[in-house]
């Protein structure tokens, strides 16, 4: 059992991700907001969080940024929502510090593995991967600007 | 009425200005027991945008391992579980010796006694199914902000109601 945030306005994801996640379970809380979601994160310290990009308030690069600020960035495994189509933000969850990324519409299912794939690995496991994974992010922007260049 | 929960900043924050009414017990740590899962996802829907933390189980033996291994502020208790009914869970409870944990039993409306069972037992508050989000959040607000001796006062109140009722009708009866 884990304990886990949902961070996302949209209230019909809220709703989706809670229930799944609590069938399988997890603690779940939510929030509707991103300075919720910072409150909610730097007092409670769940798990794991799913932080929606695009939110009021704050949006979810600035949250991650005010939890890595907070010193609490460890102790919480951070799984972005990006939006459908862009590819920028995808490129950038790793360059600010989150460990994985889902991109929606995404598939619960999925979605569920995921985040308990992420719950299982050690905090070794967890530097390792997000340090590999910026590589490629990294490597992918330098291809894409050689590419743009050309 | 507002009262600081353990996540006290989700009712405190000011940019909340969407929110026509303020939570109030917000932040608490909240088992949801039923055995329908299309009622277990209402109620956790309605108690995360309430600000709480849940947790569910299915049935009465999941519940009382739950309570018993990681107490929660307050147990949704349902009474017609498979396994272990929610009479029992209660039961399993004060056995354990566990007090201060609180319980709102969610109990159908066709058993109009089952709430005075419960409160025998130890239940603090009860809701009977089926109910609308806001009757439910009201009643979750009620007992996470009253102390358990209110709520035992309460009870007592209504137990000698239920009582009375029933001297009355016996009476009726034979008259």
């Amino acid at each position: 059992m884990a304990r886990i945030l949902i961070a996302d306005d949209d209230a019909d994801i809220r709703q989706v991700l809670v229930v799944a996640l609590v069938d399988r379970g997890h603690e779940v809380a939510a929030a509707r907001d991103g300075a919720v979601a910072v409150t909610m994160l730097t007092e409670g310290t769940p798990d794991l969080v799913v932080l929606d990009v695009m939110m009021p308030e704050r949006d979810g690069f600035q949250v991650l940024d005010e939890l890595t600020a907070s010193g609490l960035r460890d102790l919480t495994r951070v799984v972005m929502l990006t939006a459908n189509g862009s590819e920028q933000d995808a490129s950038r969850v790793f360059e600010l510090g989150a460990d994985a990324y889902s991109t929606k519409p995404f598939d619960t299912d999925e979605l569920v593995a995921q985040i308990e794939e992420l719950l299982a690995l050690s905090n070794e496991e967890l530097k390792s991967r997000r340090e590999r994974e910026l590589d490629t992010s990294r490597l992918l922007s330098q291809l894409e600007s050689i590419l743009g260049d050309g | 009425m507002r009262v600081d929960g353990l996540w006290p900043s989700a009712t405190t924050h000011e940019d909340r200005k969407d929110e026509a009414e303020q939570p109030t017990g917000s932040g608490a740590r909240i088992l949801v027991t039923d055995d329908d899962p299309d009622l277990r996802a209402l109620l956790c829907g309605i108690l995360t945008d309430e600000g709480h933390k849940v947790a569910a189980v299915g049935d009465g033996r999941r519940a009382l391992d739950s309570i018993l291994n990681d107490p929660p502020d307050l147990v949704l208790l349902d009474v017609m579980m498979p396994h272990m009914d929610g009479f029992a869970v209660l039961k399993g409870m004060a056995e354990a010796g566990i007090s201060d944990v609180k319980v709102l039993m969610v109990t159908a409306r066709s058993a109009e006694t089952d709430w005075a069972e419960g409160y025998r037992l130890g239940a603090d508050y009860y809701v009977t199914k089926p109910f609308d989000p806001a009757e439910l959040a009201a009643a979750v607000a009620t007992v996470l902000t009253s102390t358990k001796g209110e709520l035992a006062s309460q009870r007592e109140h209504e137990l000698d109601k239920a009582e009375m009722l029933s001297q009355l009708e016996s009476i009726f009866d034979v008259g």
